[in-house]
């Protein structure tokens, strides 16, 4: 008995390596458009997800610099069905009160791919540098439980054109 | 042995569903704030997951040639250095450092025989962080090929790094990939300082010195999920010390607006933080401390 939980334990843990080291790389799945312009940011990223798993991915957006989002799930095919995202900025507000100071932070869903209609894509442009968060899901209706499935996150970037910002 | 069998499967699991926690943030710096009133989204809420994505000194450089074209090579770390690092996390340090400084040299078309010397020197330094099969002869052979077009160095360059990052993780290498991360952002700074001379003199990259906030605080989550590796601790001191002297900044707020125009949501306002004299000089100061005791 005792060996064969050993057994287990060795098989799941090289198994889960095996899983992990099968993810490809984001551009390696979803092309990214380098006839547009756009090139693959480095702050893309892949991973084993499971369904129903919340993940909260931070990455920077830089000043004058467009970034296109996109996902996608799967094993041996991979389909957008599989996996949400929302794009999310915190935002503080000043607020005056009775005298008082105060800032309000909240978070503001800048696209939501559940919501987003037909062709609505995850393009974000910002006059400063910022902190910005992609929270990922992947679909715990249709896809089995206890599925590990790759995550693509692609981050896609290209230069803009100033004069369009304040 | 019972014993021994239910701690290496409860050792198991915790290695399955380990999660990272929310670091302390190093913008507490709202001196002015009496208040401050948490809202999260109730659509999604986060079993508290969260990976911290650092842009590549490729990309950091890439910004930088697009506000100042003057390369200056005598910044970088020479690869005669090279002998001096005999420890773990000295050549993983150092190995960031020298890929920030090819990045660097790349962006600024200083040529392919100086990306081959690079070449050499990270494959010999990567030996022993196990790096390998990066630096081949393929690699050599593919440089030699694509004659003069800078460009697609860069590319190369730029690849490379990803494929280092893929490899350290896939080998659980966290630790070594966080000290590279770390030395190679550190060498980043050296240069953004050097590229913006004294105060006010270069006030875009001076900018962008202070939009680095951001890198730091992501790679500072990222460092803290091995936080518990001694090796770690002189890291996390540095960052420390960086973020308190960034919480120094001035600082000016505004509401954050949202609009959309063709499809693109464009984010205007927002907080704006610029150096004081002091603050620029301590951080050049500090950035210049650490990175003397990193690359000697």
């Amino acid at each position: 008995m005792i060996k064969l939980i050993h057994i287990l334990i060795i098989s799941a843990t090289l198994w889960g390596g095996y899983l992990f080291s099968q993810c490809q790389r984001p551009s390696q799945v979803i092309s990214p458009d380098y006839k547009d312009g756009w090139g693959e940011n480095s702050q893309s990223k892949s991973g084993h997800l499971r369904p129903g798993d919340h993940y909260e991915m931070r990455f920077i957006a830089q000043a004058g610099i467009k970034y296109r989002i996109k996902a996608t799930a799967g094993s041996n095919e991979f389909s957008e069905d599989n996996i949400s995202f929302q794009l999310v900025v915190k935002e503080v507000n000043h607020i005056e009160k009775d005298g008082k100071v105060t800032y309000k932070s909240s978070e503001v869903i800048l696209y939501d791919s559940e919501l987003a209609g037909e062709g609505e894509e995850a393009i974000i442009l910002t006059s400063k540098a910022q902190s910005l968060s992609i929270k990922v899901k992947i679909d715990d209706v249709n896809v089995p439980a206890f599925t590990t499935l790759c995550a693509i996150v692609l981050i896609e970037a290209k230069k803009a054109k100033i004069e369009g910002l304040k | 042995m019972i014993k021994q069998t239910v701690f290496v499967l409860i050792f198991a699991i915790f290695l399955f569903v380990s999660c990272s926690s929310e670091p302390d943030s190093l913008f507490d710096s709202d001196q002015t704030l009496i208040a401050m009133e948490e809202e999260q989204n109730d659509e999604i809420k986060l079993k508290n997951k969260i990976i911290y994505s650092i842009p590549s000194p490729n990309e950091q450089f890439d910004l930088l040639y697009f506000l100042n074209d003057a390369v200056k090579p005598t910044v970088i770390n020479p690869l005669s250095n090279v002998s001096l690092y005999s420890t773990n996390s000295k050549k993983a340090l150092n190995f960031g450092v020298y890929i920030s400084d090819a990045a660097y040299l790349m962006r600024y078309d200083q040529g392919k025989r100086v990306f081959l010397d690079y070449v050499s020197t990270l494959e010999k330094l990567g030996q022993d962080l196990d790096i390998t099969k990066i630096y081949g002869e393929e690699l050599v052979t593919q440089v030699e090929e694509i004659g003069a077009d800078t460009e697609r160095l860069f590319e190369i360059s730029s690849q490379n790094y990803l494929t280092i990052y893929d490899q350290l993780i896939e080998n659980n290498k966290g630790v070594e990939l966080a000290l590279i991360l770390g030395g190679s952002w550190i060498e980043t700074m050296h240069i953004l300082f050097n590229s913006s001379k004294q105060f006010n003199e270069n006030i875009e990259v001076q900018g962008y010195i202070v939009d680095q906030r951001f890198v730091l605080e992501n790679l500072k989550g990222f460092v803290e999920e091995y936080k518990n590796d001694v090796r770690l601790e002189p890291l996390l001191g540095y960052f420390e010390r960086l973020g308190s002297v960034y919480k120094k900044l001035e600082c000016e707020k505004s509401n954050l607006e949202i609009e959309s125009e063709d499809g693109i949501m464009i984010l205007n306002g927002g907080t704006t933080c610029t150096f004081t004299s002091s603050s620029y000089k301590e951080m050049k100061s500090i950035i210049n401390q650490i990175r003397t005791s990193i690359i000697s």
